[in-house]
């Protein structure tokens, strides 16, 4: 079967094998070849694709185990997306304290990449508001693993890439929502230095931030703000998954500079300084109102950087922007967030406080392989990182530059567990 | 008319699981019994918490199927959804043929006539005609078609509606590892059938599309079937 993941850059066949049942023994199995759990496949890299061996694919365990809506604490299974867990919780009242901006991914995913959102300033990362799970490891069997209890492998599993077991169940506090609406603001910045000052001030008032920027331009950005409204909606916010998709591959040429330059600029042109009130799934899940958007880029896919800035240099951002955008390259859409100082939970993780950006890019060829190792280096110079989770091109010495704690992780590595990335990362 | 009471036997099968996500949602009280005590326990937590279902549950004996029966009256549909793909000749026969005609033989003569009820039992499409993977599960498939068209005939005069369902590919755990044809997911499955309620006694294909296949499959003379055998990598 032919298992890609959403970047569709790999088209090397993958060996799927799904698992349903907690219980079932094969897959703990220590003759299987390498292994590595998956869950959406929505990572855009080759974190979820393990060429070498089979793929546990885990949206079989797609059950709720328990809901406590007096302590607010879920324990569900680790195949269960983000949207089917929304689904249900929303309407009693509670959120994730942490929203990944895609409800396609899964909760054990969005352990294994410590997945952020919108409000990293204030609530850190998907990690750090998980109470414990269950870890499947080939020799130990059976681990629940919490902040007390196996703390060690808890640390190392929160941002490890799938590679310390298999995640059967995860139990996470959620945050009581008094609707399921959000308010906020809409405002245009015409320098990138302004976007950024203003990302940390409108951290101040609103929870969820983030800069849309225009890497055809120097002085197109769209800073939004927004936070949970606190009065209850009457209006109904209707289903979780759109309707509309992309239903086949798009010819390749559809996306090219000269097209995703008017894009970004209609889009700058078309925003208003303006106040708005909309359902919390249209404000924090934007790309997921067009399903298989990935499909949009063509069939040799796109490639995605996303780094993050630490906060000594953060006044060096725009000069990569400004390297990115002289590269010749084609972007489509630039976001760029500012992570606060709540320490990440996991060995590998990616935030640390400073500044991120997440931009897609057209597959062009070994051009654009090329230019990601130039900025990757200029990232890396300056104590910057990439997020394992989008990555293809990150080199061994980068990723040990980078994550420091590549060492202490190796060690609770699943010795039987193994993915592309790791192959790559660590040859 | 929608089920009010639901009997499930081999709820955590795939398909069935499924199917009781359809009708827990739908408002219908579910009774599952199956052979994993931990596997139900499971799935009767989701199906409360998803969708506040009254859902009861009992792993698999002949005291459960004793109290299953007696109940009988109170259930407006049954649903028998064993199956296993792999295994000795022996278990093959036993599960997919012995087992469920013993079964419903024994509701067949409990049920009350005039009453309303539903039987819905998985069959397969392996069942339609035999190949040579999956021989010895068509056959029981097929020697289980044959039995449910008798009694299905025998009920014509009373208010018991025997259904034969027939799925087609589906990803689960018996197809782990398969190659599948058109495969569906056990959702879509579950869904076609839901959408089709209330049934009339006869065979569905589930999900629909796999009714005029499996109609052309059986139709095909003998010589372009070995030929289609050849080309398909199932």
């Amino acid at each position: 079967m032919i298992g890609q993941s959403w970047g569709r850059r790999s088209r090397l066949p993958q060996k799927l094998l799904p698992i349903y049942w907690r219980d079932e023994d094969w897959f703990r199995d220590v003759a299987l070849p390498k292994r590595l759990p998956r869950g959406a496949g929505r990572s855009y890299g080759d974190l979820c694709l393990n060429t070498q061996g089979i793929l546990l694919q885990t949206q079989g365990l797609n059950r709720f185990l328990h809901f406590d809506e007096e302590r607010g604490t879920i324990t569900c299974g680790a195949g269960l997306t983000i949207g089917e867990v929304l689904a249900v919780t929303m309407p009693r009242g509670f959120s994730f304290f942490t929203c990944p901006n895609s409800i396609g991914i899964t909760v054990g995913g969005a352990v294994a990449a410590d997945a952020h959102g919108r409000n990293h300033y204030s609530q850190g990362s998907f990690g750090n508001h998980i109470e414990s799970f269950e870890l499947v490891r080939t020799h130990q069997g059976s681990v629940v693993c919490s902040a007390e209890e196996n703390s060690e492998l808890f640390h190392a599993t929160i941002g490890g890439l799938g590679l310390t077991g298999v995640i059967t169940w995860v139990k996470i506090r959620l945050k009581p929502i008094a609707s399921d609406y959000v308010e906020g603001e809409k405002k245009k910045v015409e320098s990138i230095h302004d976007g950024i000052r203003l990302l940390s001030e409108w951290h101040e008032k609103y929870e969820y931030v983030c800069l849309w920027w225009d890497l055809y331009s120097k002085s197109r950005g769209v800073l939004v703000g927004a936070n949970h409204a606190a009065r209850k909606s009457v209006e109904a916010t209707g289903r979780f998954y759109s309707r509309l998709s992309v239903p086949f591959d798009f010819p390749r040429f559809l996306i090219n500079r000269r097209s995703m330059k008017l894009f970004n600029k209609a889009y700058y042109l078309f925003k208003r300084d303006a106040l708005f009130r909309r359902p919390l799934k249209n404000y924090l899940f934007t790309l997921d109102q067009l399903k298989n958007w990935n499909r949009l880029f063509g069939r040799h896919g796109f490639m995605h950087f996303h780094f993050v800035i630490p906060r000594r240099n953060e006044n060096q951002v725009p000069e990569i922007l400004e390297q990115m955008r002289a590269d010749g390259e084609t972007p489509a859409l630039c976001i760029i967030k500012r992570f606060g100082e709540v320490p990440a939970r996991g060995a590998l993780s990616f935030p640390i406080p400073g500044i991120m950006v997440a931009t897609d890019f057209k597959f062009c060829g070994q051009r654009t392989v090329a230019a990601f190792r130039r900025w990757e280096k200029s990232v890396i110079a300056l104590g910057g990182r990439l997020y394992l989770a989008k990555d293809l091109v990150l080199t061994p010495d980068g990723f040990k530059t980078s994550y420091p704690n590549w060492n202490s992780f190796a060690t609770f590595k699943d010795p039987l567990f193994s993915s592309d990335l790791w192959e790559r990362l660590m040859p | 008319m929608k089920a009010k009471n639901a009997l499930v036997f081999g709820a955590s099968s795939q398909i069935a699981l499924e199917l009781c996500h359809e009708l827990a949602r739908g408002g219908t009280r579910l009774t599952m019994i199956a052979r994993s005590a931990m596997r139900l326990e499971e799935i009767a937590n989701d199906l409360r918490i998803r969708y506040g279902a009254l859902v009861q549950w009992q792993p698999e004996s002949d005291e459960a199927l004793g109290q299953g029966l007696e109940r009988l009256d109170a259930f407006d549909l049954v649903v028998v959804a064993y199956g296993v793909l792999e295994g000795p000749l022996a278990t093959l026969i036993e599960t997919n043929l012995t087992k469920v005609v013993l079964l419903l033989s024994q509701i067949v003569a409990q049920a009350d006539s005039e009453r309303p009820l539903s039987i819905l039992v998985f069959s397969s499409i392996a069942a339609d005609r035999p190949k040579e993977r999956n021989l010895a599960y068509g056959a029981a498939k097929a020697g289980l078609d044959f039995y449910l068209a008798g009694v299905r005939e025998q009920c014509r005069a009373t208010k018991i509606k025997i259904i034969t369902v027939k799925p087609g590919d589906t990803f689960s755990p018996m197809t782990r590892g398969r190659n599948l044809i058109f495969p569906s997911n056990a959702t879509d499955v579950a869904r076609s059938l839901i959408d089709r309620f209330p049934l009339s006694p006869g065979t569905v294909y589930s999900p629909r599309f796999w009714g005029p296949i499996m109609t052309a499959v059986r139709m095909m003379p003998r010589w372009l079937f070995r030929i289609t055998e050849r080309f398909r990598r199932i």
